[in-house]
């Protein structure tokens, strides 16, 4: 008779970590399949070059993590050209 | 007050319950507010002063990056393959030092087993860098679909299926977490850049987003009847002020759910997401200045990240101009986090708990403390800005090289622990038949509408001439 909560428990147990297997196989198909294959998609991909030659992440919380971006002179401005220039190689 | 808040009964009164008869005074560094406050005020002076003794400057300006910046970061992005997100790993060991050392000694404070504290904290802090890379892959980010959301996934995915275990329960410190990134997050809140873009960035900043919060948590409490405050006051800070940052200030202030931020954000993400997308093509559709339509989508896209990308779809003047209302915005999230705090104390709370307006000491023990070092820390960096040599670009130095970083982390932790302490079935309840999605839709209607007609007005006419100068410069 005491074996059958037992059982009972165990058998939840294995359903438990069965779902989260489950649950962590999805994340892995979706991020390692489905969104790499979505960033092919021509208007995804040229958006994410677009972000990506722009040195912008749209996924940003705070001001303050814009990186191509400084406060100058009263507003939130582009990087001085020097700054840029030094990042390019003048082999390029 | 329920375990599921934001605030815990151990840090909003001054004396903890130990059992249903007696009651003990607790000793002020041992509340949770204090030690969020005392960890937070630490590590930005350690990094201030850091900074000032390492870092030399040229006509204000320095090559140097801060000394932490190589430790302290987050994983990057990757395309196909994940690994890739990780080998620059030096950065996350910064935040992990700092995690564990400052909620270790919390811990050993409130008097919990360090013993205890620093396998589960290891492990939660695993479950945050996995967040991290899920939104480094480069669809996920591009679509502004921020690490806020992933952190919630990875906790809900082990809460609702295997249950937490008991051992990773001592480092599950949603409160703790929230609070000590709020007042490192004070140091990024300069006052005096409340004043960029002059006239035109007050009006549409300081006029059409307080009217906006306060419509919308209006209609929500009143014409919706949505049963809870805390939750139309998250919406309403969420999609006025500046999405996820505001929303996390918001709920701690006003001691929202759990649940409650995880669904507002939700609800902000999915919209911001349309809204990125949608608004640049309706600008460039009907010939829209970009100046007004950088104005217009800086005033309303929730998220920061989604303001730049959307603007700069429209060229660099929309996107500067976006990025500047939408600094503004950010800053107001001091504003609005310490007056949503002082109104439900004097207005809220006491009229829950009883019909007679609270005495100054009774507001004084219900008052939020950590909200205190958020100004505090605010007050502090934006003076240390205007007054110490090389200043602005020292307190950029710091928030940029070594702050922002930590409280990143320790806001990706605390939705972990979010996700963790909720059921899927409490997430659900949240929808109550649609009234917070009705309740979101028509204050983002309002707040579109409003903030075109200012933006118009500000940028396009009355003061066209001023802001083409400005920019020109």
């Amino acid at each position: 008779m005491s074996d059958a909560p037992r059982c009972n428990e165990s058998r939840e147990n294995t359903h438990a970590r069965f779902r989260l297997a489950l649950g962590v196989l999805g994340f892995v198909l979706i991020w390692m399949v489905l969104l790499p294959a979505m960033g092919r998609i021509k208007p995804i991909g040229r958006m994410i070059d677009r972000h990506h030659q722009a040195g912008i992440d749209p996924s940003i919380m705070f001001y303050t993590e814009i990186e191509h971006l400084e406060y100058r002179g009263g507003m939130l401005r582009h990087k001085l050209i020097k700054d840029r220039l030094e990042q390019v190689d003048p082999k390029d | 007050m329920s375990e599921d808040k934001l605030s815990t009964e151990e840090d909003s009164d001054d004396l903890k319950s130990n059992d249903s008869q007696a009651v003990v005074p607790v000793v002020w560094y041992k509340h949770e507010d204090w030690l969020a406050v005392i960890i937070g005020i630490t590590v930005l002076l350690a990094a201030f002063i850091c900074g000032s003794v390492s870092v030399d400057f040229v006509d204000g300006e320095t090559a140097m990056n801060h000394p932490w910046k190589s430790w302290v970061g987050k994983p990057g992005g990757w395309t196909d393959n994940p690994v890739a997100s990780i080998t620059n790993w030096r950065v996350m060991l910064g935040p992990l030092l700092v995690g564990l050392i400052g909620f270790g000694i919390a811990r050993r404070l409130q008097g919990h087993s360090i013993k205890d504290f620093a396998p589960a904290f290891l492990f939660i802090f695993l479950l945050a860098g996995i967040a991290y890379v899920m939104a480094g892959q480069a669809t996920v980010k591009s679509f502004n679909l921020e690490y806020a959301l992933w952190a919630l996934a990875v906790g809900l995915l082990i809460s609702n299926t295997t249950g937490v275990p008991q051992w990773l329960r001592p480092a599950v410190l949603t409160e703790l977490y929230i609070k000590t990134g709020l007042v490192i997050l004070g140091a990024e809140v300069l006052w005096h850049r409340l004043i960029a873009l002059g006239v035109p960035g007050v009006a549409v900043a300081w006029i059409v987003t307080p009217i906006v919060l306060i419509s919308t948590y209006w209609f929500g409490t009143r014409v919706l009847r949505l049963p809870s405050k805390s939750l139309a006051m998250v919406i309403a800070a969420d999609m006025s002020v500046c999405g996820v940052s505001a929303a996390i200030a918001t709920s701690a202030s006003c001691r929202a759910k759990k649940e409650e931020l995880s669904f507002a954000i939700a609800i902000s993400l999915m919209f911001t997401v349309a809204m990125m997308v949608v608004m640049p093509r309706v600008i460039e559709a009907v010939g829209m200045d970009p100046i007004v339509g950088g104005a217009w989508i800086g005033g309303t896209i929730d998220s920061t990240g989604a303001v730049v990308a959307a603007g700069s779809s429209l060229g660099p003047i929309a996107e500067q101009t976006a990025a500047t209302v939408k600094m503004i915005q950010n800053i107001l999230i001091g504003i609005t986090a310490f007056g949503v705090a002082v109104y439900w104390v004097l207005f809220v709370e006491s009229d829950q708990a009883s019909q007679v307006r609270p005495d100054a000491m009774e507001i004084w023990r219900r008052f939020p403390k950590f909200v205190l070092g958020f100004v505090l820390a605010s007050i502090g960096f934006t003076l240390l800005s205007q007054w110490v040599d090389n200043g602005e670009s020292l307190v950029t130095l710091t928030t940029k090289g070594a702050t922002k970083g930590l409280r990143g982390w320790f806001f990706c932790m605390a939705f972990v622990s979010i996700g963790l302490d909720t059921r899927f079935a409490s997430l659900k309840r949240q929808a109550q038949g649609g009234k917070p999605l009705l309740l979101y839709v028509c204050g983002q209607s309002l707040n579109i509408v409003l903030t075109l007609a200012m933006a118009y007005l500000m940028f396009g006419v009355l003061f066209a001439d001023y802001i083409k100068e400005m920019i020109a410069k």
